[in-house]
């Protein structure tokens, strides 16, 4: 039974259609790899699987729960959904260590005991254990993204998303956070990538999907699309991120 | 010349006390009005973040009437106009009422702003961490914006306790009008000025300047 | 009162404030701003540059104005200054004192603005050869202008309410006018109200010209 289906998802921004009709279904402990043409509507489909967007027509559901029903508990939801962002978005005012303390035990109830055990292991296994004190504002990209993944993963999340956690940082950075993400996808994690990097694809990913003007334009194994593209336009996009 | 003024240290020690009733009077009603501006800034921030479209242009209407009109006019407004409605009030009030309605206009131009400062990722981020609205601004977006205020709010403190001088014309006898009377009597302005500026500086300053050493202070992360 | 009175009284304080406060007010505001602004240029200026000696004395200026009840400033002016043999009416006390305390105030908005330009165009400036008087004339001073304009603006909307204070010192401007005025019509109401709204029509543009100009530049930094 997949753990996260989604099933003819319409998103209007005012008059501006961005999702036009997403169906698609992601069994438990894949690796998705989301890519596409700037404004495609990647990042607007993972934010609609934890609510951050509200949807007009379509079924979202995450691990049993239907995301847009009108009652859903959106706490109990998230809780379950770990999500990575572009920027960061670490909290500047917390240290790296109260960034992960934080949300453990207020959204979660751990006592503050656990918490702190589980912020030190896991910002040891993403290379950042010395930085337990230390405000965001003083580490590098790299490093702010490390803690933020281990901030997402204290929570114990059944689905990771992923948007774009590599573009804001240096080429050299990258390899590391990629490493992560891999290592994370091997550990039988279910993930949802948006990315453009097809090395990480070849490797971690289970399946690809290529969007382009809000809807899946074409879906396979990772190097089959990104080597012998069928569509048109996937072949195009290929083309371009091969270039740079 | 400079030296055909000799300060008379005699003049000056014996209207000492009226002096310091003046700065007695200017710390009550500054600090009076501070609190109250302070209810109004919060208040107004609140409605002007809210989403009710009339309560947050009722709010800008407000805040703009006090910022484009002079702080004179306004307090002539209150203690001419007040008694005409048939509310009687001494001019201490009044001039504690014109200070907080002007100064809680500013800051909650303040407030606003601290909070719009918080970067919507922010509230995102906390969102997608399963925090509830309550955790969200507990944790999240208060102590960031309490990091914006603060120190620009101190800041309005020190303006504050610059205008209450304005509450003179109403009979107040506060630090600019007791040094004033004082000038009035001894013809001697130096003897009356130096020591009420004096006490204003240090009033003022410690204001201003303790605003920039929290603003580099609360700046720790 | 009846409506049509009420009118009619508000009617001839506005006539009379335009006729007799208007011009002194403007005349306040625009030399008054202009000198302040002269001072204010020159004073940022040298205290930016850290002249030795010079930039201290004017921080103490600066301070002192900015520590200082504008009215204090104006008696202080007026009362302390004949006893130096220096003879000004209230209008050129007036003008001294507002273009003083707002030129204060300018002078902290020159300074931040030219401290505000990274460090970056200094040095770029510099291995382009060029003299620092042309690092400022042609590099650092045109961008600064640009984050100085709107709070500049700002400043003017305190300098025009301020103008206002002066009316303390017997100088018949727009708030002395409708001060005297009242006296006569007994209707504080309608004559500060009118008053009030003059002002407003004056200031409220300049006020929504400067957060204009500091959203564009906002924009244009993020
Ligand atoms: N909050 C919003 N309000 C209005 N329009 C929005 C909003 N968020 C996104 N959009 C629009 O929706 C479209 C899809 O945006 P989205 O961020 O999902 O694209 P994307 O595929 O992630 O692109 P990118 O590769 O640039 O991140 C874009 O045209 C964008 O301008
Ligand atoms: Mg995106």
């Amino acid at each position: 039974m997949p753990i996260v289906s989604i099933l003819d998802l319409h998103k209007r921004f005012d008059h501006l259609e961005v999702l036009k009709g997403i169906s698609l279904e992601v069994d438990p402990g894949e690796t998705v790899v989301f890519a596409g043409p700037s404004g495609s509507g990647k990042s607007t489909l993972l934010r609609c699987l934890n609510g951050l967007e509200k949807i007009q027509r379509g079924t979202v559901i995450v691990d049993r729960v239907n995301v847009h029903a009108p009652g859903t508990d959106m706490l109990d939801l998230r809780r379950r959904i770990g999500m990575v962002f572009q920027s960061f978005n670490l909290f500047p005012h917390l240290t790296v260590e109260q960034n992960i303390t934080m949300p453990l035990t207020k959204a979660k109830g751990v006592s503050l005991a656990q918490a702190k055990a589980a912020a030190k292991d896991l910002l040891a296994k993403v290379g950042i254990g010395d930085k337990l004190t230390v405000y965001p504002n003083n580490l590098s990209g790299g490093q702010q993204q490390r803690a933020a993944i281990a901030r997402a993963l204290a929570m114990e999340p059944k689905v990771m998303l992923f948007d774009e956690p590599t573009s804001a940082l240096d080429p050299e950075l990258t390899g590391g956070i990629l490493q992560i993400m891999k290592d994370l996808a091997d550990s039988g994690m279910t993930m949802l990538v948006v990315t453009h990097e097809m090395s990480f694809a070849r490797q971690a990913a289970d399946r690809m999907i290529f969007m382009d003007g809000g809807v899946v334009v074409e879906e396979g194994e990772p190097s089959a699309l990104i080597d012998n593209p069928q569509n048109e336009r996937t072949r195009q996009f290929m083309q371009q991120i091969g270039l740079k | 010349m400079f030296f055909d003024y000799d300060i008379n240290t005699t003049v000056m020690v014996k209207y000492l006390p009226e002096l310091c009733w003046g700065l007695r009077n200017t710390a009550l009603v500054s600090a009076v009005g501070m609190a109250f501006a302070l209810v109004v800034a919060v208040f107004t921030a609140l409605a002007r973040l809210s989403r009710s479209r009339l309560l947050s242009k009722a709010a800008a209407a407000y805040v703009e009437s006090i910022r484009a009109t002079p702080l004179l006019v306004q307090v002539y407004f209150l203690f001419f106009g007040l008694p005409e409605l048939g509310v009687l009030l001494p001019a201490f009030t009044v001039g504690v009422i014109a200070l907080a309605l002007n100064s809680g206009a500013y800051g909650a131009e303040i407030i606003r702003a601290g909070i719009e400062h918080i970067h919507k990722t922010q509230y995102e981020a906390a969102d997608s961490l399963a925090l509830s609205y309550a955790q969200k601004m507990r944790y999240v977006i208060l102590p960031q914006a309490f990091r914006n205020i603060f120190p620009p709010l101190v800041g309005q403190a020190s303006y504050l306790v610059k205008d209450s001088a304005l509450v003179s014309v109403m009979g107040v006898v506060e630090l600019t009008k007791a040094a004033n009377t004082v000038q009035a009597e001894t013809f001697r302005p130096l003897e009356a000025f130096l020591p009420a500026m004096a006490m204003y500086l240090v009033l003022i300053l410690s204001l201003i300047y303790g605003a920039s050493f929290l603003e580099r202070r609360l700046r720790r992360w | 009162m009846h409506p049509a009175e009420a009118l009619h009284t508000a009617f001839s304080v506005f006539k009379l404030i335009l006729r007799e406060g208007v011009p002194v007010t403007l005349s306040l505001a625009v030399i008054g701003y202009v000198l302040a602004m002269l001072i204010g240029g020159c004073v940022g200026l040298v205290r930016f540059l850290r002249m030795p000696v010079l930039s201290q004395l004017l921080r103490g200026y600066v301070d002192c104005m900015r520590g200082l009840p504008f009215l204090m400033i104006v008696f202080f002016l007026y009362y302390v200054l004949p006893f130096f043999s220096i003879r000004l009416d209230a209008f050129e006390t007036a003008v001294l004192a507002l273009s003083l305390h707002s030129g204060a105030y300018l002078s902290e908005i020159v300074r931040g603005s030219l401290e505000a330009i990274p460090f970056g165009q200094h040095e770029a400036a510099k291995a382009l050869a060029l003299s620092p008087a042309k690092r400022l004339r042609y590099v650092i001073a045109p961008q600064a202008v640009r984050i100085a304009l709107p709070p500049m603006a700002g400043q003017s909307v305190l300098h025009i309410k301020d103008t206002s204070v002066v009316s303390i010192i017997a100088l018949t401007e727009m708030t002395r006018v409708a001060r005297v005025q009242m006296q006569s019509n007994m209707e504080p109401l309608v004559t500060f109200a009118v008053l009030a709204v003059m002002y407003f029509a004056v200031c409220y543009p300049v006020l929504r010209y400067a957060s204009g100009l500091e959203q564009k530049l906002a924009a244009k930094r993020a």
